[in-house]
Parts: C-alpha cells; sequence; structure tokens
C-alpha cells in the first residue's frame, strides 16, 4: 500500500515532466508550458484524492495528533493502556483456554463425524454414561448402519504389568479393537497399527509415544520387539506420532482385543464405543439405530431395558471426561472475563470522557479552524484506537505469560490433544477485542464531542456549569454500570469460594490427617488362586508394619475418597426377593483387613469390627455404612440380619450376617468433581473376599512420607521382584488434588472479580474528582456563604454513596438471575447465599467510601477566596 | 480566439479521451493537442482536468497506461483503450447522440 503509493506518486511527477519536455518540443517556452499546464500541486492533490492515497495520509495525521495529545497525559494514559492490558490480556488468555478445549477440532480425520456411545441408566436422573456392553458394541458393528465403523477401546482396568529388565512396572495398556486406528484415520509414526491378521495371534500392542520415548529409550528400530505384559510375550506392531492423544491421556499402550481378552469371553462387560458416522446421517438417526439394536440384543435380559446407548459428538464427551464441568467453567470464566473488559473499556471510556471535559476548548478551536464534526470524530476513534492497539499488544503479551504460568501449573485436566497456544485464531481474538473496545471506549467521548455546542464550549472553556450535567449523568451511570458488575463477578467468585472452603472442610468421615496409602497390585496370572493372593496382601502389610516408625497398618480394596469399585444388588433375608427390575446395582462393596476402620479413623457406630476369627472357613460377616443402613433398614437394628450380593453370574452368594455400623467415609462421584457422596457400602473381611488384583495398603507413621517410603517400596519389592511397586501417597495430597480443580476456578474468578472492583473503585473516584473540579467554584460559594465543611462533605459523599447504591441494587437484582448457571459449580451454597451477597455488598459499599471520602476531603480543602477569584 | 474556448461539459471529457485513443495509444500532451486540433482550437483541455481524468478513467479499467518512446526519443506514458474502454466509448456516444437531438429538439422549435 504505502509501496504503492510511493510509485505512483514519482509515476505522476514523471508524467507531469514528460508534458513539460514535450510541450518544449512544440516550441512552446518552458515557461509558458508551466503556466498553461496550471496548479501543479492541484493535480497531484486530486490525483492522491483519486487513488484513495488521502485517506491513509489523513489517518498517518490523525495518529500523529492523538499520539502528541496522549503523550500530553502520560498518566492517564498509562493508565487507560494498563486497564485496556489487563482486560485485553485475561481474555485473551481464557479465550485461548477456551479455543484449545472447546473449539479447535480434534485431532483425528473429519473429526466432525466422530461420536462416542454411552450407556445411560434409565433410572439415574442426573447424567449418567456408562461402557456400552461388548455384546451391545458387537451387533452394532455387525449390524448398524449409520456408521462408516465402529470401534472400542476401553481404560476400565486396563493396568498390566510390564517386566523389564527385573523391574515390574505397572503400564496403562487399553484394549482396542482392530479397527480403532482407521476410525480416527491417524498413521502411526513407526511401523503400523492393528490389522486383522493380528486377532490370531496372542498378543499385539501399539505404543504411545511418550512410553516409547520415556520408558523404552526411544529405539527406532520397535516395531517387531517384544515386550512381556502379564508374563505374556507381546509383539509391538508400531508407535503412534507424539501428536496422537487419545482418552486418557496416561495410556502407554493399546492392546488388540483378541477373542481370548476377558471382555471378550465375558461380553456383557463394558468397552467403550466410538464411531465415524456416515455423512448425512444424523446423530438422532444413529441412536434410534442404536436403541433398536440394544434392545433386540438384550431382549430377554433386565439388564436390556435399564440402559439405553446414547451418541454423542466426540469432542463434547473428551470435554466431559477431562472433567465434569470443564465445560461450565470454561463459560463462566469466560463470561466473567468479558464483564472485567466491560468495565475496563467503561472505565477508559469515562477517562476520555474526562480529557474532553478539560479539552473542550482545544476541540471547540479546532472546529472553528474548519474541522469538521466527522474529523472530530475520527481524531477522539483514533486516540481510542491507538490506546486499545497499545492494550491489545500488551495484553497479549500478558496473556502469553500468564498461559506460560497455566501450562507450568497445570491445574486442570484437559482433554486429551487439546494444545493451549497464543495462536493465530488467539490472536485475531485479541485484535477483535482491541477493535472493540476501541468503538465501545471511544464512541461514547466521540458522539458527545461532536454534539457539543461550539459556542458553549468556546465560551466556558475550563469553567464548567450545570449545561454539564447531561455529561455528568453519561459518566455516572458508567459508574452504575460498573459497580452492577463488579457487585456481579464478587458474589460469584464469593459462592465459589465458598464452596471450596465447604467442600475442602467437609467432614470426611475418616481422617486424612497423617494418612498414607500405597497401591498394592498383582497380574493376575501370577496369583490365580485367593488363598495366594491373600497371603501376599498379608505380608506386604506385615512387611511395612515391621519398619520402625510406621505405627498402623490396613488394607482395604477400595480407598476413602475414591469411587467405589463394584456397584451391585442387595438382598435381604426375610424380605420378598425384589423383581429383576428393580435389582438396582446400589451398594458399593469393598473388602477391608480388620485393622481398616481404626487406622483410618472411620468411627464404629454399632456392633463389632472384623477381627482375626473371620476367617474364609468361619460364618460369612459384612459390615454395613450409616448410608445402607438407613436405605434398607430405617428404624431398625441391622445387626445380625442377613443380606445377600445379588450377581447374575453367581446366583448362589453365600449370605452374610451384619455384625456391625461404621460411620460414612465420602466419596467422590463420577459426573460431579466437586461433590461428595454417602454411597451405601458393604464391607466383606478381606479374608473371606480376597480376589480383588489389587488392593491399597494403608498406614500410619510417626516419621515423615519422605522418610519411610523408599523403606516401604524396598520391603514390597523384596517379596516379589516380578510385582510392581506404587508410589507412596498420602491422603492429604490425594485430597489437595481433589480441590485443586476448584480452588483454581475460585482464585481466577476471584482475581477477576478483585480487578473489577478496583476498576470500579477507580471509576467511581474519577467521577467525584472530576464533580468537585467541576463544581469548585459552587463549593466555594457555598462556603463563603457559610457551609460547614462537613455540609460539603455531605454533598460529594451523598453523590458517590448514591451512585454506588443504585449499583448495588442493579447487581443485587442481577445476581438474581445470572448465579443460577454457576448452581452446577457450587458445593453446600445456594445460588442465592444471603451470607455471600451481604459479604460483596459491604465490601462494595466500603471500598466505594473510600473511593468518596478522598474527593469529599479535597472539596473541603477549597479556599472560597481562591475558588472565586479562579475564574 | 479565446472568445471561441468553450469549457466542456461535466463527463464530455472523458468521452473525448476514450474517442481520441480510439486510432491508438497516445500520451497525455498528445491526447490533449488532438481533442484542440480536431475541434480546430474551440476545445481547449486543461491539464487540471486532463491527468486527473486520465487517472480516474486508468481507475475505471477503461484506459490501461505503459511508459513508452516517443518519436523523438522522449520518455512518455502512453494511455490505451481497453475492451472495457470501448464499450464504455459507444454507450457515451450513444448517450450524447441523445443529449444532442434532444437539446436540438428544445431549441428547433
Amino acid at each position: 500500500m504505502i509501496f504503492g503509493k510511493g510509485r505512483r506518486e514519482r509515476e505522476l511527477d514523471e508524467e507531469i515532466q514528460a508534458h513539460f519536455r514535450l510541450a518544449e518540443q512544440d516550441g512552446h517556452s518552458a515557461e509558458s508550458a508551466r503556466r498553461d499546464f496550471g496548479n501543479v500541486t492541484l493535480i497531484k492533490e486530486t490525483a492522491r484524492e483519486l487513488w484513495g492515497w488521502a485517506s491513509i495520509e489523513r489517518l498517518v495525521e490523525d495518529m500523529r495528533i492523538a499520539l502528541r495529545s496522549l503523550s500530553r497525559t502520560p498518566g492517564t494514559t498509562a493508565t487507560m493502556i494498563l486497564t485496556l492490558a489487563l482486560g485485553i490480556g485475561a481474555s485473551t488468555a481464557i479465550f485461548s483456554i477456551v479455543d484449545g478445549v472447546l473449539l479447535r477440532p480434534l485431532p483425528y480425520k473429519d473429526p466432525g463425524r466422530l461420536v462416542a456411545v454411552w450407556n445411560r441408566d434409565v433410572h439415574e436422573r442426573g447424567p449418567s454414561k456408562l461402557f456400552t456392553p461388548y455384546r451391545d458394541f458387537e451387533a452394532f458393528q455387525k449390524n448398524s448402519r449409520s456408521f462408516e465403523s465402529i470401534a472400542a477401546t476401553t481404560w476400565g482396568g486396563g493396568f498390566k504389568i510390564l517386566n523389564r529388565a527385573g523391574e515390574a512396572t505397572s503400564v496403562l495398556a487399553a484394549p482396542t479393537s482392530v479397527n480403532f486406528f482407521s476410525l480416527l484415520g491417524v498413521a502411526p509414526a513407526i511401523g503400523r497399527t492393528f490389522v486383522h491378521e493380528d486377532l490370531n495371534r496372542a498378543c499385539t500392542v501399539v505404543l504411545a509415544h511418550k512410553f516409547w520415548q520415556s520408558v523404552l529409550g526411544g529405539p527406532a528400530d520397535i516395531a517387531g520387539r517384544v515386550l512381556t505384559l502379564d508374563n505374556q510375550p507381546c509383539t509391538v506392531a508400531g508407535v503412534m506420532p507424539a501428536a496422537f492423544a487419545f482418552y486418557p491421556d496416561a495410556t502407554s499402550m493399546w492392546l488388540l482385543l483378541t477373542p481370548d481378552n476377558p471382555i471378550v469371553r465375558q461380553p456383557d462387560r463394558g468397552i467403550g464405543t466410538f464411531a465415524r458416522l456416515k455423512p448425512g446421517v444424523s446423530i438422532a438417526t444413529a441412536q434410534r439405530e442404536l436403541q433398536r439394536l440394544h434392545i433386540q440384543v438384550y431382549e430377554h435380559d433386565w439388564r436390556g431395558a435399564r440402559t439405553e446407548p446414547m451418541v454423542y459428538p466426540l469432542q463434547q464427551e473428551f470435554v466431559w471426561l477431562a472433567s465434569r464441568n470443564l465445560r461450565l467453567t470454561l463459560l463462566v470464566l469466560f463470561a466473567a472475563v468479558n464483564l472485567v473488559l466491560l468495565i475496563a473499556c467503561v472505565n477508559v471510556a469515562s477517562l476520555l470522557l474526562g480529557r474532553f471535559v478539560v479539552r473542550g476548548k482545544e476541540f471547540a478551536i479546532r472546529t472553528a479552524l474548519g474541522s469538521g464534526r466527522v474529523r472530530l470524530l475520527r481524531l477522539l476513534l483514533t486516540e481510542s484506537l491507538v490506546l486499545a492497539a497499545a492494550g491489545g499488544v500488551i495484553g497479549t503479551l500478558l496473556a502469553s505469560a500468564a498461559l506460560r504460568y497455566f501450562r507450568y501449573a497445570n491445574p486442570v485436566e484437559l482433554p486429551p490433544g487439546s494444545t493451549i497456544a497464543v495462536d493465530f485464531p488467539v490472536l485475531a481474538f485479541a485484535g477483535i477485542l482491541a477493535l472493540f473496545t476501541t468503538l465501545l471506549a471511544g464512541f461514547i467521548p466521540a458522539w458527545r464531542a461532536s454534539a457539543s455546542d461550539l459556542h458553549q464550549a468556546l465560551k466556558a472553556a475550563g469553567r464548567t456549569s450545570s449545561a454539564d450535567a447531561g455529561r455528568n449523568r453519561v459518566t455516572e451511570s458508567l459508574v452504575v454500570a460498573e459497580v452492577t458488575l463488579s457487585l456481579l463477578l464478587m458474589a460469584g467468585a464469593g459462592l465459589m469460594i465458598g464452596s471450596v472452603a465447604r467442600f475442602g472442610s467437609a467432614p470426611l468421615g475418616f481422617s486424612p490427617e497423617g494418612l498414607m496409602t500405597i497401591g498394592l497390585s498383582l497380574p493376575p496370572s501370577a496369583h490365580a488362586d485367593e488363598m495366594r493372593k491373600l497371603r501376599f496382601y498379608d505380608q506386604a502389610a506385615q512387611a511395612v508394619a515391621s519398619i520402625p516408625g510406621v505405627e498402623s497398618v490396613a488394607l482395604t480394596a477400595s480407598l476413602p475418597m475414591r469411587g467405589i469399585q463394584g456397584m451391585n444388588a442387595l438382598v435381604i433375608d426375610g424380605r420378598p426377593t425384589r423383581n429383576s427390575g428393580s435389582k438396582v446395582p446400589d451398594v458399593g462393596l469393598s473388602s477391608v483387613s480388620p485393622g481398616y476402620f481404626p487406622v483410618a479413623g472411620i468411627q464404629l457406630k454399632r456392633g463389632r469390627n472384623f477381627n482375626a476369627y473371620d476367617r474364609a472357613e468361619s460364618q460369612p460377616v459384612a459390615i454395613i455404612n450409616a448410608a445402607l443402613a438407613s436405605r434398607f433398614f430405617p428404624g431398625e437394628d441391622p445387626l445380625g440380619k442377613r443380606v445377600r450380593v445379588a450377581d447374575a453370574k453367581e446366583p448362589d452368594n453365600p449370605w452374610l450376617t451384619i455384625v456391625g455400623v461404621v460411620a460414612d467415609e465420602k466419596r467422590s462421584t463420577l459426573y460431579d468433581e466437586m461433590a461428595w457422596v454417602d454411597t451405601p457400602t458393604l464391607y466383606w473381611p478381606l479374608s473371606q473376599h480376597g480376589f480383588w488384583d489389587s488392593v491399597n495398603l494403608i498406614f500410619r507413621a510417626k516419621k515423615g512420607q519422605s522418610q519411610v517410603a523408599g523403606e516401604i517400596q524396598r520391603r514390597i519389592q523384596a517379596l516379589d521382584p516380578g510385582f510392581p511397586v506404587g508410589k507412596v501417597d498420602s491422603m492429604q495430597h490425594i485430597l489437595e488434588e481433589y480441590l485443586a480443580y476448584p480452588r483454581f476456578r475460585a482464585a481466577l474468578l476471584a482475581s477477576f472479580s478483585a480487578l473489577a472492583l478496583i476498576l470500579a473503585v477507580v471509576g467511581l473516584y474519577g467521577v467525584l474528582a472530576q464533580l468537585v473540579t467541576q463544581r469548585r467554584r459552587e463549593i466555594g460559594i457555598r462556603m463563603a456563604l457559610g457551609a460547614a465543611r462537613s455540609d460539603v462533605v455531605r454533598m460529594v459523599a451523598r453523590r458517590g454513596m448514591r451512585l454506588a447504591a443504585i449499583g448495588i441494587v442493579l447487581g443485587l437484582i442481577s445476581v438474581w438471575g445470572l448465579t443460577r448457571l454457576l448452581t452446577a459449580l457450587l458445593y453446600g451454597v445456594s445460588a442465592t447465599d444471603p451470607a455471600t451477597l451481604a459479604f460483596a455488598t459491604l465490601a462494595l459499599l466500603a471500598a466505594a467510601a473510600v473511593a468518596t471520602c478522598l474527593p469529599a476531603r479535597r472539596a473541603t480543602r477549597v479556599d472560597p477566596m481562591i475558588a472565586l477569584r479562579y475564574e | 480566439m479565446a472568445e471561441k474556448r468553450i469549457d466542456l461539459l461535466q463527463g464530455t471529457l472523458d468521452m473525448l479521451i476514450l474517442r481520441t485513443l480510439q486510432w491508438g495509444a497516445q500520451h497525455g500532451y498528445g491526447i490533449g493537442q488532438t481533442i484542440r486540433a480536431q475541434s480546430s482550437d474551440v476545445l481547449q483541455v486543461e491539464t487540471g482536468s486532463l491527468y486527473p481524468a486520465l487517472h480516474r478513467l486508468e481507475k475505471h479499467g477503461w484506459v490501461t497506461s505503459e511508459w513508452k518512446q516517443t518519436e523523438s526519443n522522449q520518455r512518455a506514458k502512453y494511455y490505451k483503450l481497453t475492451a472495457a474502454g470501448k464499450k464504455q466509448l459507444v454507450a457515451e456516444h450513444a448517450r450524447w447522440e441523445q443529449l444532442v437531438a434532444a437539446i436540438a429538439g428544445v431549441m428547433k422549435p
């Protein structure tokens, strides 16, 4: 553009010179030729106008004027740029997460047609997403017409033990169908993915890039090599590229689902089903077809009517899998951060307006000298454009710094394959924001300026009268809007903080302080028989207990706070067997060693604990928790009652006599990352139900975790070097992990609302300070006529507090409507919690009082004589 | 001679330039001279209007320009009629004839 301009202008010059030469040749004198030619400058001007150069030149000119006038007030300019930079930076940072997680297509071929199929429990009122039974998956694959291909993979129970160079590690080897990789359309980096011939081989795996690199050391000739998983040789077919990711991120490898896999042999077990819709087939159509097929498969089975397949877009499900409320969280944060930006714009607009009041005379002179109204408007818009551009650049830098920290701190689990970076869409967004802020912050002052009365401005420049009431009304309503938005943000942040505090301090039913845990897992092949498993668990517990400094040790199949393993239906002796339709699998099951309840600190409410006399050959017993007791034995004494765990595969489960009732230990739930539930739970003595392939050892030690951890790992390793040794973790740390994401969310929202509060206070202060300056003369007259200082203070204070009060009232009304959207992110507080609202109101009032105080004090210092003489 | 000069009607200059270029590419000075000669010195093209008009025509795509040597070995910017320019000339000529006929109708009772 600039280059084109230069060329054309030079050409025009040359063309004019050529004209003179030709005219001279024709016998005209150079002088007459020039005279005849006319006004060269005018011709150039006209041509310039014609080719559109002028508008650029005028823009450059406007920019120059804008820069000049902005640099005349460096303090205000810096404030405005910083305000915009914070607003744009925060918005851009959040947007890049929104973009990476919610907007950017998944890194697969034609990802728009990829779907996930979940089984929904029809009795569940809330969300319910279960794996589909393998039986369904087979039927879908064979009979459905809605899909190009259907593949399966699962991460449930996919842990295998990798034996390498005499060392055992636990790896996640996700059982996967042959067509899984071709469904996603991603080629391997090394070797190949699964082919049908592999089904005849015993064991084939495809490695994840990270595992290949970090565990195996990235050998290039990996394809065809053999890894030992659960003592079974597995051939490596290939390695996926580094950029490939699927849920869950921890997957080390994908294991081909062969006909002898337990899932295939027990096809009522669930598996994750993923598919690609044929072009033009809607999700609803596909879902109807799958539901029809599901009913056919489970025609004579009660389970058929209990669940139904549901089809969802894969991207949405990845977000859901990563974190239940991630989508809502991101939307709430995005809305909040844009409110902050809005407040920032309002502040800049009111600062620009304030400058305009001061610059009234300048504008009047410009108008008098022939600047058109349009030109004035352009000048003001250019000024805000310069501000927004500077704010945008600094804001983008801030955003990329914030994102670097975000990636480093890693407080939120993100969907697989999502990259968070300041890239083109994000930069475009920042640019749009800058333009948007330009218009928003520049429009109001520009509009006021262009509508201003020339004569009055010239006459009253510097002095202000009641005619400015209109201008003040604009600024004042901006301040009211700021207070409203701040209250809204503060209420939201307050609710989040309250929720996290309640969530973090909720009684958990056990004492996590000082409680530590380590996982013990066994390869099923190595310990097929239950007695040997039990012996190993026992030996491990004894080995740990004998370490000096370890006080107490116990074993449990499921840790407190974690979701519970199996869910089964319960049959109660002496009550009619419930019909098949109501065999609700509503009881969680766990096996614990006698020491579990005392070591974990779970209170025994009634009856007795398990003890050494509860053995495989003694009477089968059970302990239930309070939730189970109140659900199945309301108003009854459950002790001595007999119950049976209903299981379709094993109808002859023995009757268990209830010998004790314990307090509920809080558990997390799959469907809500910020909730504790009291799952009705039945505990078996581990000695009577020790079939678990992995259990958790819990212990308390006098010494710190780091001191005993190594010794524990060594002693367990010594029992059998073929078993993987887990890491020692503390229950406190596990709790912290549960709290990290809600805390991060609350902290972010709190910092946004703090920013909003500061901006609102600055805005209010600005308006009042302006008021005092404008009405100095009036104040002077009042004081000269005998008004007390307190009267003056009251006058200013009344104005300020009235604005704050209106803003707060409007804010409370919008809180009523808007925080309800947050309900899913709250724990233990209602969306209109009165205490939170009261606190936000008081905090705002206090801040408003500070903002009012300073200008009010300044007003009292007005010297009547000086004020009157000043004009 | 001066009294014989007539100011061109708005828009007529464009038509005259296009018409002049119909006989071949020409530079700005040449166009001015041609119009003057063809009108027996009655139509004097102001250079102040000529060059902006040429640029306007170029912007519309009716003429293209090219630097060439004149017969006297001077460098000059030659303008050439484009296909669109020819079409425009036909259209303007037709409109001009309509205008002349209409004015004639009014002036000759």
